[in-house]
């Protein structure tokens, strides 16, 4: 999932989305204390607080996806294990792959 | 001869003693101004000068002084693709008099709006702590806000103050005759 919805950049994100156009605005504390584009559209604290929620659940249930891809091999090691697989007629390259998935699975309950 | 000589030649212990109002001598000094705030500029578009919650006011006692605005901030960008930057320049408007931007305290201009930071190809989050150690030469004895103001290049998000909503920004003031 992009960064863009990482926890230190959702409230953003999210003050944007609702906007809908460029914006720029002050905040103290979490809280907007003041709009320097007060032509745009002004979402209500509640309203972020709600589109903020929405990303921290696609972000949460995304966990897996970001173990796996922290673990899985380089793309070199994997092009070389393919190559070597392909050579050798073995199975170095799905094993290591399946090896991560399964200690990740998809329902976010690894490591397994 | 030991210790230090002071402007009118005596010796000090330990410490500058210059006649205020002589020239080279400090004025004063302000006390610190923070805040725990931050601007949001990511994506207001590429070169648009923008203010920031980073700002101050001071008066100073002579109109013929310098003013020396030490300032420190925190930035956070992140960008899901493509490369970013921003640039910074200061905002002078005196009390009643004109608002401009001291060439003294410009650090870039809006057709390159990335000479402060610049990060090519990068994706992900940045933080920056900058010092600003500025000089200027308001010719005022009004009340002088000076205030931060950013400009960005295709960052998807910027916050400028205390950055990553986390710690301080701080603004304090030197006049020094000259």
């Amino acid at each position: 999932m992009d960064t863009i919805y990482s926890p230190n950049n959702r409230r953003g994100t999210a003050i944007r989305e609702l906007v809908g156009e460029p914006c720029s605005y002050d905040e103290d504390g979490g809280i907007i204390i003041k709009w320097r584009t007060p032509e745009g559209g002004q979402p209500s604290e509640a309203d972020i607080n709600a589109k903020v929620a929405e990303y921290t659940a696609e972000w949460d249930a995304q966990e897996y996806a970001r173990k796996r891809q922290a673990e899985y091999p380089s793309n070199g090691d994997q092009w070389d294990m393919i190559y070597k697989d392909n050579k050798n007629s073995t199975t170095t390259h799905a094993d290591a792959v399946e090896a991560v998935k399964t200690k990740w699975p998809k329902d976010n309950s690894g490591p397994v | 001869m030991s210790g230090i000589v002071n402007v009118v030649g005596e010796t000090q212990s330990g410490i500058i003693n210059a006649q205020a109002g002589m020239p080279g001598s400090i004025v004063q000094v302000s006390q610190d101004t923070y805040g725990t705030s931050r601007t949001d500029i990511g994506g207001i578009g590429n070169g648009i000068w923008t203010d920031t919650v980073v700002t101050a006011a001071f008066t100073p006692t002579y109109s013929d002084s310098d003013v020396i605005v030490n300032s420190y901030f925190t930035a956070y960008c992140n960008n899901t693709s493509g490369d970013l930057g921003f640039t910074n320049r200061w905002k002078r408007a005196i009390a009643g008099g004109a608002t401009t931007y001291p060439a003294s305290m410009t650090m870039g201009n809006d057709t390159n709006p990335y000479g402060t930071a610049y990060y090519n190809g990068f994706t992900g989050e940045l933080h920056w702590a900058i010092t600003h150690v500025l000089i200027d030469s308001p010719s005022t004895t009004s009340a002088v806000t000076y205030t931060l103001q950013c400009a960005e290049y295709n960052a998807e998000a910027l916050y400028v103050g205390n950055g990553q909503n986390q710690g301080y920004w701080h603004i304090w003031f030197m006049e020094v005759k000259r």
